[in-house]
């Protein structure tokens, strides 16, 4: 690994492309800007594949705040990262060209689009906290700015707000552990961290305090339970940004950042089962949830909400190279099931509503080929690349304790049905709306395949060791997260869970395809009605959190008027005093001189007395 | 150098107040010269100690010296003041008269920074006053007269506690004359040195503004001319921090350790109480005064932890705020110029005609909410780490305000610019905004992502600080 | 001894005079009464410790008196054309 400048040239790429684009975008127009853009990112896919080929890279400048470099480390870890970053980034961006088409704010949408990859680069590639720190709320920022891209809708905007503000929460975590951190340990490089750390000495409650912080942090970018509030509301940006930040990338975030601490969370068993069961919770909250959703888009950003939670699990179960491999297959599927959510809105003219949707089989036969391998992707079904992910989280889970395999694969199930739901409203049945549907443009549809290949593929770096096929990605994200000895399970288990886990899929899948073409029976109105609200969370918050703050703003604001009263009172107190003693002024000849001859009673007395 | 810098604007100003033919131009050019000589200043710095001491008797007899100089704050603070207020007299609109008090008000302003004599620096901190209360009482608002009021009656009743402190300083300290070299050599002790540093501090909370002697904050706001350039004068005139960092707390060490956790306390607790009530802001003025106040508690945090880092971030803090606080009032009052309201309310979406301000404005509010890669984060990272050393739960009550910061600007941001617009068609920044704007966000990038510039001679007075109370660091 | 008592009864008596007499020339008898009883007490004072300075001032009291009663009576009668009365209950304009 040696020191290399091309690593900040591979953020400077797409931020080249915001600069340009945010200041010369309007001349640039339709669709040069679309290209320019994509082909920054690409460049900087390339490169990171050079350097990663190269063995990684550094980069680092010392003291850039007292005692604090700006370094940036490639290594397997940010190396995997960073092909899915800019790798899907690219084919979003690709397939963004033709879905922003004729928008007045093309320019500016990729400029952001821009800033965005750059931002995530920086978060991937930091080594050095606060660097990492300027690359999350920098995502951050990209997010509200595209959350709320069409502002002159009030609600878009309000979503925007609502994910910039809930995200920050998470921030305020980070902060406290960088400050924990830095008065710890004197550094806040995460390489000299994992040293310290392993070096040992250290107090033990401490550290889990500063990995409870970052949890935190990675609660809120990575929407879990209770801060995912924003992330269905953040539907209300253009389809892209879904699938790239709200999917692909920027969510992931949070797990990333605890796996990068790994050497923090392997010994902490309290941290790890909170993690598991912050994991387990969100797992489920969004499966529940996305299967009473209406709008399209929702329905797959709960589903995204639930593969996170499934995300946190492997995390919490130490399972940590597996987490990454599953944002990796994670990527490719839910990228692709969002990007076909969209060619199918491009298709209706607009409308997101699956109500008015259906059998769009016969009318977008490439997209339905997308849709169903995104389906099955994401419903678990072997040998596709969400299978393997999913059965390694469950094969570790199964070591944590069988309780857990069991309610996982619980979730799977859900993960299954609320998948093939999708399917079925989306592509199945007769056509229950009124367009005229239209395939999408090549350009639209060419990074789609890309994706269904990698849906298809991509899980095959990552086999279980039972199967005699070489297992990639482990040993290639074990080097760079750190080596933590792990009980392989015995054969005739492994194969056992294996099978269980195909079987369910399929008979989940199989279940769910004939239940859902039915008409609803009255319990699942029941239950669809309440999850269809998110089980009412967002009420529960507004009433507890958001409206009292309100009301406190307004009190402390009506009360520091109080507080200039106050002093203005004490002016008035001077004042008073100075009229009682003005009382003294009689004018009375007798009694100045009464007051004279008291005096010198007085004076004369205390001189004797002494 | 540094008294032609200390001076010329004074006497710039001056000539432009009695020869307003002289015009706009004349105090762009005397601004211009300013903020080069800073520059200039700041690069040939040594990076250790005051340099460009000088120092000539004033009163000998009394032992009061005209003597100053300049260290790695006062640099950075002479640039921070510079640009401000070349920004200003470029894009306010505002009578030339105005331009020539900012340009008088500036001598003040640089002087506080630069005296290295007691006297002096109480001379330049309470002539500075007077500049302010004139532009306040000649452009100012209908109640303007009671913002004068409370703005003067703060002031004042809170320095003479101080100038009390200062003989005491001098005369219990033992020191030869008023000198900082000659001060710092014979600091307070015990009882002393508490009753005097409460002193300082009455003066100097007034000054940063600290809970809860801010009150005079927002009608002073409120009241000042539309065009924000009062404001910006105002916000560089917020210099408590600098001062305790520089006069109240080496000369006085005891005397801040009795003081320190209260002081800690009022800090934390005035920049979370301050970001919060922001959000309840009617118009653009107040919720700048309120988040003026947030940040300089957060500062003052930074410094009140006593330690390198938490006095590093205060000081860069200190000049970051001065910077983009005062664009952003400079902002409104562009904002100003085309709908005529300060309002909040009603909402107007502004940005379908004003894009290019729309960009600015988000630039500036998200430097003013502590963005990282602006300008308004490495201070308040380095306050952070400072700070949770000596009170992780303080440090926590004082950062939940970077939630309540986000809520209350990017409120009050999607009114003005977002949702459904309501205005007629406005024109968007001409030439002049535009380089305006340039300057500005180039500042704020630069500051955000090189802090080092300014950060490598910070360290070395945040050690000394430190070493006041055993080094720790 | 005995003069000292004599002069503080001297004072007494001038002070009570000085705040129960209503008319400007009474209440001008007593404080001159005052004055002189202060001169007395000096001068025995003088009388047991043997100082001299004691009596210089009792000079100076004395010329001062003078005056004041000059400058005073003069007041009074300038009081007197103007207002028809010296009673002093009823000059009050210096009131507060």
């Amino acid at each position: 690994m040696q020191e290399t400048f091309l690593l900040p040239l591979i953020i400077a790429l797409p931020l080249l492309g915001f600069v340009l684009l945010g200041l010369f975008g309007k001349r640039i127009g339709e669709p040069a800007a679309g290209w320019l853009a994509s082909l920054l990112v690409l460049g900087s896919f390339l490169l990171g594949l050079v350097l990663l080929l190269q063995g990684g890279g550094r980069w680092a400048l010392p003291d850039w705040l007292p005692g604090i470099p700006f370094s940036l480390n490639l290594d397997n870890l940010s190396g995997v990262m960073l092909m899915v970053v800019t790798g899907v980034g690219f084919l979003i961006h690709v397939w963004a060209i033709g879905y922003m088409h004729g928008d007045p704010g093309y320019s500016r949408f990729f400029s952001y689009f821009n800033l965005f990859i750059a931002a995530m680069l920086v978060l991937i590639l930091g080594d050095s906290l606060p660097v990492v720190f300027i690359g999350w709320e920098g995502v951050g920022l990209a997010s509200y700015l595209l959350i709320g891209f069409w502002y002159h809708e009030r609600i878009n905007v309000d979503s925007a707000r609502k994910a910039f503000i809930v995200n920050r929460i998470g921030d305020l975590g980070f902060l406290l552990a960088m400050g924990l951190l830095w008065s710890m340990f004197g550094t806040l490089s995460i390489s000299e961290l994992a040293e310290k750390v392993e070096a040992g000495g250290y107090s033990f409650t401490t550290l889990t305090l500063a990995g409870f912080f970052l949890l935190v942090g990675a609660m809120g970018k990575s929407a879990q339970v209770p801060l995912m509030v924003w992330l269905p509301d953040a539907m209300a940006g253009p389809t892209p940004v879904s699938a790239l930040i709200h999917a692909a990338t920027m969510v992931t975030a949070g797990v990333y950042l605890l796996v990068r601490h790994a050497f923090m969370l392997h010994d902490d068993a309290y941290l790890s089962g909170l993690i598991v069961f912050i994991g387990l919770l969100t797992a489920f909250y969004g499966a529940l949830c996305s299967l009473g959703q209406w709008d399209i888009k929702r329905i797959v950003a709960y589903t995204t909400l639930s593969q996170l939670g499934f995300m946190f699990v492997a995390v919490g179960v130490g399972a940590y190279w597996v987490a990454i491999f599953h944002i990796v297959t994670h990527a490719f599927f839910k990228a692709l099931m969002f990007m076909t959510s969209g060619s199918v809105i491009h298709a209706l003219g607009g409308e997101q509503d699956v109500r008015k949707m259906g059998g769009m089989r016969k009318y977008l036969p490439a997209t339905h080929l997308h849709g169903l391998i995104a389906t099955f992707a994401s419903g678990g079904l072997v040998p596709l690349a969400g299978f393997w992910s999913k059965d390694a989280i469950l094969a570790y889970s199964f070591e944590y304790g069988p309780w857990l395999w069991f309610l996982m694969l619980l979730a799977s199930v859900l993960a299954a049905l609320y998948s093939i739901r999708w399917y079925v409203l989306v592509f199945w049945g007769e056509y229950r709306g009124k367009e005229h549907p239209h395939e999408s443009p090549a350009v639209m549809l060419w990074p789609n395949h890309i994706l269904m290949g990698g849906a298809i593929g991509v899980g095959f770096m990552g086999l279980p060791y039972v199967i005699d096929y070489k297992n990639f990605i482990e040993p290639f994200l074990t080097k760079a997260i750190g080596e933590f000895p792990h009980e392989k399970l015995p054969v005739l288990t492994e194969w056992v869970l294996i099978l269980t886990s195909a079987v369910v899929a399929i008979a989940a899948l199989w279940w769910g395809f004939r239940f859902f073409q039915q008409k609803m029976p009255a319990w699942y109105e029941r239950f669809q009605a309440a999850a269809l609200q998110g089980f009412y969370a967002d009420a529960l918050y507004n009433t507890l959190l958001v409206n009292p703050a309100k009301g406190l703003a307004e009190l402390l604001f009506g009360g520091d008027k109080g507080l200039l009263a106050g002093f203005a009172g004490l002016g008035n107190l001077v004042g008073g005093l100075g009229s009682l003693l003005a009382r003294l002024e009689t004018g009375s000849l007798r009694f100045y001189l009464a007051g004279l001859l008291v005096a010198l009673v007085l004076l004369v007395g205390w001189g004797v007395l002494r | 150098m540094i008294h032609v810098g200390l001076w010329l604007p004074l006497l710039a100003g001056l000539s432009l107040f009695m020869l307003p033919s002289l015009g706009r131009t004349f105090a762009i050019v005397s601004a211009a010269v300013s903020l080069a000589i800073a520059v200039a200043l700041f690069a040939g710095y040594g990076g250790q100690g005051v340099a460009y001491a000088s120092q000539t008797p004033f009163l000998p007899e009394v032992g009061v010296y005209y003597a100053v100089g300049l260290d790695g704050a006062g640099l950075l603070l002479w640039i921070a003041v510079g640009l401000v207020v070349l920004l200003g007299v470029w894009i306010a609109e505002v009578p030339v008269r105005f331009l020539a008090l900012a340009l008088m008000m500036q001598t003040g302003l640089l002087g506080i920074f630069a005296a290295q004599d007691l006297i002096f620096f109480y001379a330049f901190f309470e002539a500075t006053l007077i500049p302010a209360l004139l532009m306040l009482w000649f452009y100012g608002g209908a109640e303007r007269l009671k913002a004068i009021y409370i703005f003067a009656l703060f002031t004042l009743v809170g320095s003479l506690p101080m100038l009390a402190a200062i003989f005491a300083v001098r005369y219990l300290g033992g020191a030869e004359s008023f000198l900082y070299t000659d001060l710092v050599a014979h600091p307070l002790t015990g009882q002393a040195a508490v009753l005097a540093f409460l002193g300082f501090l009455v003066a100097l909370a007034v000054k940063t503004p600290l809970f809860p002697l801010h009150a005079w904050l927002p009608s002073f706001h409120q009241q000042n001319h539309p065009s924000g350039l009062a404001d910006a004068m105002g916000t560089l005139y917020k210099v408590g921090v600098f001062a305790l960092f520089k006069w109240a707390i080496p000369l006085m060490p005891e005397g801040f350790k009795e003081w320190q956790g209260l002081l800690l306390f009022l800090a934390a607790f005035g920049a979370l109480y301050a970001a919060w009530l922001a959000f309840s802001a009617p118009d653009w003025k107040t919720l700048l005064a309120y988040a003026g106040v947030s940040h300089m508690g957060v500062a003052a945090l930074g410094l009140f932890s006593g330690n390198m880092e938490g006095t590093v971030g205060a000081l860069y803090l200190l000049g970051a705020s001065m910077i983009y606080g005062s664009a952003m009032f400079l902002f409104v009052g562009l904002v100003y110029k085309r709908t005529g309201s300060l309002d909040i309310l009603p909402v107007r979406g502004l940005a379908r005609h004003t894009p290019a301000l729309y960009v600015l404005g988000m630039f500036l509010l998200m430097a003013m909410i502590g963005l990282p890669g602006l300008s308004g984060f490495p201070g308040e990272l380095m306050v952070l780490l400072g700070a949770y050393k000596v009170s992780p739960w303080l440090t926590f009550l004082a950062f939940l305000a970077v939630i309540a910061a986000a809520a209350y600007a990017l409120t009050a941001f999607q009114k003005l610019f977002q949702e459904t617009p309501q205005a007629q068609a406005v024109p968007d920044m001409d030439t002049r905004e535009w380089g305006f704007a340039a300057v500005t966000v180039g500042v704020l990038l630069l500051m955000g992502l090189y802090p080092k510039l300014f950060t490598v001679y910070l360290e070395p007075l945040g050690k000394a600080l430190a070493a006041l109370f055993g080094g720790a660091s | 001894m005995i003069w000292l008592v004599a002069s503080a009864l001297l004072f007494s008596i001038g002070a009570y005079g000085a705040l129960t007499r209503r008319t400007a020339i009474l209440m001008f008898l007593s404080i001159e009464l005052m004055l002189n009883a202060a001169a007395l007490s000096l001068i025995s004072f003088s009388k047991l410790t043997g100082s001299l300075e004691a009596q210089v001032v009792v000079l100076f009291i004395i010329a001062i008196a003078a005056a004041e009663v000059a400058v005073g009576l003069g007041l009074i009668v300038a009081i007197f054309r103007r207002r028809e009365t010296t009673s002093v209950d009823e000059l009050r304009q210096l009131r507060g």
